[in-house]
């Protein structure tokens, strides 16, 4: 309990913060909605745009809005010198890459709140009867990005490079996210069943299980230099 | 409660072929008020922050209050408060507000938490600037909410390195005066200044590479 109070602390604290710097939230969101026209300008008429190049444009936008959010994820924290504050609570170090986790969460969703009616109308992503799936692959592809966004953040972070550093590692890391997540979402919008996509799910679940068990044994040492 | 609020035992710190501390053994009682001097890079900071539980020995074993920080280090730390170099409030976040984060963590809830801001920023003179953004104080002002966080939680063991830099006179004197009121409170305090400490410290620590070259104790 203890360990999901305090991770909840450092993310409102976060959300509190990037509400005093709405500028950067609202960078990133400009960012999305601009992408999601060109996207639909490049493809010619939105009615023309497949369910395949519609998804891929959509995810393609979430990794880059997703970058912009991380690089500043631990960074600030470092080059500020609050990581010190940090490093001087009495909770599991765990708690504040959590904590990171939770924000980059209510951010990139708050991301998809705005991109999700402009996908219907510039690059045709027409969910009728499963738009809850579509959000269930959605939510659970955002979770597997903070949480591996997140803890990128944090190894690069004392690296002088970290702001060029990050998107080298994060591409890499988020494959093992962003072909299942493409994937199901296609398979969602082609109106196919449960159990079509639902080894992409697992295999999403099973990547989040495995940035946890990184991070828990190695976040500590991490964190704590 | 164990004699020895601070044990240090063979402590050893290195930056790759750069030792900041050597193989240090330094035992400090509780209610203790220590000065640390020494000249920039004696090692000071250091071990300060490895005390503070803000960076950890290369080698060598600390214990706090008879517990060994490696094994119960959140433990150790509800026992601490430590003030450093650089400030950590939050530029955005008004001093209400960094202490009201700051005691969550601590967990200080509700009403008490409520009294305890008030009660430190007044302690600390900061009252008046409750509602500002920390980014909007002056250098002196951001030392004094940095300090009023440590008193919040009530730690048995003050950590304040160089806490008088940027202060005003006012300011050293109401810091001076709250040390002097923490009875039975173990504090470290770092300066460049030997007057500064020998007024109220009952022991001193001199730094040198690294190593203590001097320890004095007061009548």
């Amino acid at each position: 309990m203890g360990l999901l109070r305090d991770s909840f602390n450092i993310a409102a604290r976060d959300i509190l913060i990037e509400s005093r710097r709405a500028y950067e939230i609202l960078s990133i969101i400009f960012f999305a909605v601009s992408t999601t026209v060109l996207a639909s300008i490049a493809w010619g008429t939105p009615i023309s745009i497949t369910i395949q190049e519609g998804v891929a444009t959509l995810w393609i936008i979430i990794f880059f809005t997703s970058i912009l959010l991380f690089t500043t994820s631990f960074a600030r924290e470092m080059d500020r010198g609050t990581i010190g504050g940090l490093r001087t609570i009495p909770s599991q170090p765990l708690a504040i890459l959590f904590g990171k986790v939770i924000y980059s969460v209510v951010m990139l969703l708050l991301v998809i709140a705005i991109l999700m009616p402009l996908s219907i109308v510039f690059i045709n992503i027409q969910p009728t009867v499963e738009v809850f799936e579509l959000l269930l692959i959605l939510i659970v592809g955002v979770i597997d990005l903070s949480f591996a966004g997140s803890f990128v953040s944090s190894i690069v972070m004392y690296s002088e490079g970290k702001t060029l550093l990050l998107p080298f590692l994060l591409f890499p890391i988020s494959m093992p996210i962003f072909v299942p997540a493409l994937l199901s979402s296609e398979k969602v919008l082609q109106g196919l069943a449960f159990s079509e996509y639902s080894g992409e799910l697992r295999l999403l679940g099973a990547f989040l299980v495995l940035v946890i068990m990184v991070a828990f044994f190695s976040f500590e040492t991490i964190v704590e230099e | 409660m164990n004699r020895f609020a601070v044990e240090c035992i063979d402590i050893t710190k290195q930056y790759g072929h750069l030792y900041a501390l050597r193989k240090l053994k330094i035992n400090i009682e509780s209610g203790e008020i220590v000065g640390v001097l020494g000249h920039n890079g004696a090692g000071k900071s250091t071990f300060l922050k490895i005390i503070g539980t803000h960076l950890s020995p290369t080698a060598g074993s600390l214990k706090i209050f008879g517990s060994d920080v490696k094994k119960v280090r959140s433990k150790v730390r509800r026992s601490i408060g430590f003030v450093g170099h650089t400030s950590f409030m939050y530029d955005e976040l008004t001093s209400e507000e960094n202490l009201r984060f700051y005691g969550k963590m601590f967990s200080i809830k509700g009403e008490s938490l409520e009294k305890k801001i008030d009660e430190v920023l007044d302690q600390i003179d900061l009252d008046k600037y409750r509602y500002v953004a920390i980014k909007k104080l002056s250098h002196g002002l951001r030392k004094r909410a940095d300090l009023a966080r440590i008193f919040l939680h009530s730690p048995n063991i003050l950590i304040l390195d160089e806490p008088f830099s940027g202060l005003d006179q006012t300011a050293v004197e109401t810091l001076v005066n709250l040390l002097k009121q923490q009875s039975g409170v173990t504090s470290l305090l770092s300066s460049h200044s030997f007057e500064l400490l020998n007024g109220f410290c009952s022991r001193m620590l001199t730094f040198r590479e690294g190593i203590v070259v001097n320890d004095t104790k007061g009548d």
